[in-house]
């Protein structure tokens, strides 16, 4: 089945299985491995990416769903030569360990600060926004602090 | 310094860009795709296997049973083989018979993992049931069902420790406290499930094995030896590792596999573990039940102790053998004076997945039970229990202290670190304003555990008196390029701890050179040294920052002969510093690193003797073990539903010297969350019939970021003599203290008279939900 997909602000028609999982369309089709797959259930959140702004399980998803929608990835989200604030937030706060569910989280901290009420939320909040990635590396305590620089930003 | 202004770590650049390379990233061309069929059946025996169909479908490739490989390949070699240990002839696929859920029985390899899939639901096979035993205690049983028929019993190994008159000690005691402590089964769960991709390699006339492993050259071996392939033509690379945590510390039967496939088809093949296989076919850990007595006397000091721990090793006795078992034995006297015991270690088989190893190996589960025990104690005698552990625990000027098992206690400020953290958290504030609770209604308390953490796991001379089969020493290789930079070659894998950075950092200052101008090369056989144990045992900056500083130290050594032939100058008046070799009277007579190399590469004029290049190599074998030590103290409150809240924890810790306070950081809270994970809620399940009821993450819970309470960190450093650095390792500290510290304040909680929740068992849900 054709779809096309506005794919990192490129729009993209591809000849896709109706069964075809938007993960392996990112993955196995386009050689996008920044997408990873932890679980393949919609629970650990690893393969988290942006649906019309919005985070979405890319291993939940049928790529025929998605037709016509925009998808962005972390490729998509990565600036050529630098990192993004969110980046490099990760990186000097120690949100990153062995870096699986990474791009999880940088697509939900994309997509909350683009949504753009996080910036009065408190710990609790903050932490139960982040819920929907597992990671199983940092104890999140690096991530929460990672995110909370991004989305309350200390003038 | 604080955290943030650290040099970041260049695997964290590269990981946040999503430029990470795990398994099932790399592609190569003419790749195909494997699916291992599983046995649906927890012991039976194989009676057929009808393969025809599949085997004729269009896009199959190859089709193997467990007939061919027994016929083809080695048995899965044994790593750790205490002596009396029991033999199985284990290969990756099942032949005759399986013997739990989840056992290999057909590899199939296809065009597309979609067609593998299809193909393998064509394969009929035919069980004939054999009676299943899941948990050790029935397994023990003489009337059991018997996995391996050559053998007397289902026990695969056990050890012995006794010192002292035990029965003695237990006689004249004042206090004794009798228990059984139960740690449930739990999954190592890396969020990068394993993978395996093996193509063969021409040039070598061999194969070279992508896998997502803690051990690239044991890895090596096991294929080598199962291939019937001398280990020079098999060349294994652990690209970026997405989480381990022990699972990925044994060899596995799909790495032969997947190369067996590949030599046998002369193509790539691939294989991603998916979640819901890695529930039943990926080692899970802990499933330990510990027996422990302990006599005191009237002012509570430690006489004897009797314990007793019992390993579920699962199906199989390959791979870590009972090693968590033997680990917990011999760590059971922990940082405490302990006159006399008597110990004994051992695991048996059930028709559940292999057991092996997960962070804390055997740790956690001895000190739950002992510091349960201490509480216990000091409740009878009616003393604060901080005061009942400062009575016991082994003091600074003591050490080393030669512990009553035999492990050496290498340094540490025990008492001061506990003060500490009592002042810290503020202990009889928090006792007396939790009573007030308790008092009001509310079921609220405080806990806490003293814990000890083995760490830099070697020296080789331990592992071959306990049979661990790979030398536990490190090698280091120290590289200066002719442009006068550094690449390190070592025999550690980093699996997200981050211990390349570690070693970059170390590099950067034995050489006075920037960080920038490190760069660390690990996690392949072809260009890294042979270091037989890798990473595990929390030995990656102990043991692998030794081997560092050993070579890099004969690479300054070198620079100061060159330098001093090339300045006309005597060494012992030549000092390293900033990146370059100059005179300490004169520091305009100066040749920087980079001039050095290119003089060591050109080797025009070069000291009599001295070899062209600028490249060394150390093997570094630890002396001793380095025993990291810490105490965890916890408040939580219980829900009218028995849901533990848990409030805060603070953690004491002291691992030595700290290479990267970030890094030591993150592997301690890290650790408290796989912690917390054990102490309330994460455990595998079996029914009755070997059937397990946990095969997804749905069933499965691990702690989120909103499950997390807030963490204070406290630490002391006092380096360990045997380490050039004085660095422990710090990767298990964080798990072992949490479930005794949470289990205590929960009874803490409940003293006030409900005693609802049953707190000798580990996930503290157990209790709630009863039997199973």
């Amino acid at each position: 089945m054709r779809v096309t997909l506005v794919l990192n602000g490129d729009a993209r028609t591809l000849d896709v299985d109706t069964t075809e999982r938007l993960c392996d369309t990112l993955r196995e089709r386009l050689d996008l491995t920044a997408t990873h797959v932890g679980c393949s259930e919609g629970v650990c959140g690893a393969c988290t990416i942006l649906l019309d702004d919005t985070p979405a399980r890319a291993c939940l998803a049928l790529t025929v769903q998605c037709d016509g929608a925009r998808v962005e990835t972390l490729e998509g989200l990565t600036p050529a030569d630098a990192l993004s604030p969110a980046q490099q937030a990760f990186v000097q706060h120690g949100a990153v360990q062995c870096g699986f569910c990474t791009p999880g989280f940088l697509a939900v901290i994309e997509g909350l600060r683009r949504q753009g009420d996080a910036a009065s939320w408190d710990e609790a909040t903050l932490r139960r926004e982040l819920s929907t990635v597992a990671c199983r590396c940092t104890g999140y305590d690096g991530i929460v602090r990672a995110a909370r620089a991004v989305l309350q930003p200390t003038p | 310094m604080s955290a943030t202004d650290l040099p970041p770590r260049p695997a964290a650049l590269r990981f946040v860009r999503g430029e990470g390379q795990y398994v099932a990233d790399v592609r190569l061309p003419h790749m195909l795709h494997a699916f291992i069929l599983r046995s649906p059946e927890a012991h039976a025996k194989l009676e057929a296997i009808d393969t025809d169909e599949a085997a004729s479908m269009t896009g199959v490739r190859l089709l193997v049973t467990g007939t061919e490989i027994a016929a083809a390949t080695a048995p899965q070699p044994i790593v750790w083989d205490l002596p009396g240990q029991r033999r199985a002839e284990t290969r990756s696929l099942a032949h005759d018979r399986v013997r739990y859920v989840g056992e290999p029985v057909a590899l199939i390899v296809a065009d597309s993992e979609r067609i593998a899939r299809r193909a393998a639901a064509r394969i009929r096979v035919r069980y004939g049931k054999l009676p299943a035993v899941t948990s050790a205690e029935a397994a023990e049983a003489p009337d059991s069902p018997r996995l391996y028929e050559d053998w007397p019993d289902n026990v695969v190994a056990r050890a012995n420790w006794l010192v002292g008159d035990v029965d003695a000690a237990f006689e004249h005691a004042a206090f004794v406290t009798d228990g059984v402590y139960i740690s449930r089964r739990m999954a190592g769960l890396p969020l990068e499930a394993r993978a395996v991709l093996a193509a063969p390699d021409a040039a070598r006339n061999g194969l070279t094995v992508w896998t997502s492993t803690q051990a690239p050259h044991q890895v090596r071996a096991a294929v080598a030896s199962c291939l019937r392939m001398p280990e020079h033509r098999v060349r294994v690379i652990a690209p970026d590792v997405g989480g381990a945590f022990g699972t990925k510390s044994c060899v596995y039967g799909e790495e032969t596999l997947m190369a067996y496939a590949a030599r046998k088809l002369r193509r790539p093949v691939r294989w991603i573990e998916d979640r819901h296989e890695s529930f039943t076919s990926s080692v899970p850990g802990r499933d330990e039940t510990v027996t422990l007595s302990l006599a005191f006397d009237a002012q509570g000091i430690l006489l004897a102790m009797r314990g007793r721990v019992l390993l579920n090793k699962g199906a199989e006795p390959y791979a870590a053998s009972i090693g968590s078992a033997w680990t917990g034995g011999m760590m059971l006297p922990g940082g405490y004076r302990v006159p006399a015991l008597a110990i004994e270690a051992l695991g048996v088989v059930t028709n559940t997945t292999p057991t092996g190893a997960f962070r804390g190996y055997g740790q956690p589960e001895v000190n739950f039970a002992v510091e349960s025990a201490f509480d216990e104690a000091a409740r009878r005698m009616q003393i604060d229990p901080a005061e009942l552990r400062r009575r016991n625990l082994v003091r600074e000027s003591e050490m080393p202290f030669q512990s009553t098992t035999g492990l050496v206690l290498d340094s540490g400020r025990y008492h001061a670190l506990l003060d500490l953290a009592l002042a810290k958290f503020g202990w009889d504030a928090a006792r007396e304003r939790t009573a007030r609770e308790r008092s009001g209604g509310t079921r609220s308390g405080v806990g806490l555990a003293f814990y000890v953490e083995a760490t830099n796991m070697g020296p080789s001379p331990l592992c071959g008196m306990v049979g661990v089969r790979s030398g536990g020493f490190d090698v280091c290789q120290v590289r200066v390029e002719p442009s006068g930079q550094v690449s390190v070659f070592t025999g550690q894998t980093p699996m997200g701890q981050g211990v390349e950075a570690a070693l970059a950092q170390l590099c950067a200052e034995e050489l006075t050179l920037p960080i920038e101008d490190v760069v660390v090369i690990h996690g392949d056989t072809a260009s890294c040294a042979y270091t037989g144990y890798s990473s595990g045992g929390s030995r990656g900056a102990g043991v692998g920052g030794s081997a560092l500083i050993g070579a890099a130290r004969k690479v300054k050594h070198k620079l100061l002969l060159l330098a001093a032939h090339l300045l006309d100058a005597n060494a012992a008046d030549l000092l390293l510093v900033q990146g370059g070799v100059q005179h300490r009277d004169d520091p305009t007579r100066r040749r920087s690193i980079t001039d050095l190399a290119q003089a060591a590469y050109l080797a025009a004029s070069l000291p009599a003797g001295m070899e062209a290049g600028l490249d060394e190599r150390m093997a570094f074998d630890p002396p001793a073990l380095g025993i990291s030590y810490g105490v965890a103290l916890c408040e939580v409150a219980l829900c009218p539903d028995l849901i533990v809240r848990v409030r805060r924890i603070l953690f004491a810790h002291d691992c030595g010297r700290q290479i990267r306070p970030d890094i030591v950081e993150g592997q301690i809270i890290g650790g408290i969350a796989q912690g917390l994970g054990t102490a309330l809620y994460e455990q595998l399940l079996y029914e009755p019939d070997g059937t397990p009821r946990t095969t997804s993450l749905r069933d499965y819970d691990i702690p989120f970021a909103a499950d997390m309470p807030p963490i204070e960190l406290v630490h002391l450093e006092t380096p360990s003599p045997f380490f050039p650095h004085g660095a422990k390792g710090v990767g298990e500290s964080g798990v072992i203290p949490i479930p005794a510290a949470i289990a205590n304040a929960v009874r803490d909680a409940q003293s006030s008279g409900d005693a609802s929740l049953r707190l000798d068992t580990v996930p503290l849900i157990a209790g709630l939900l009863g039997g199973a």
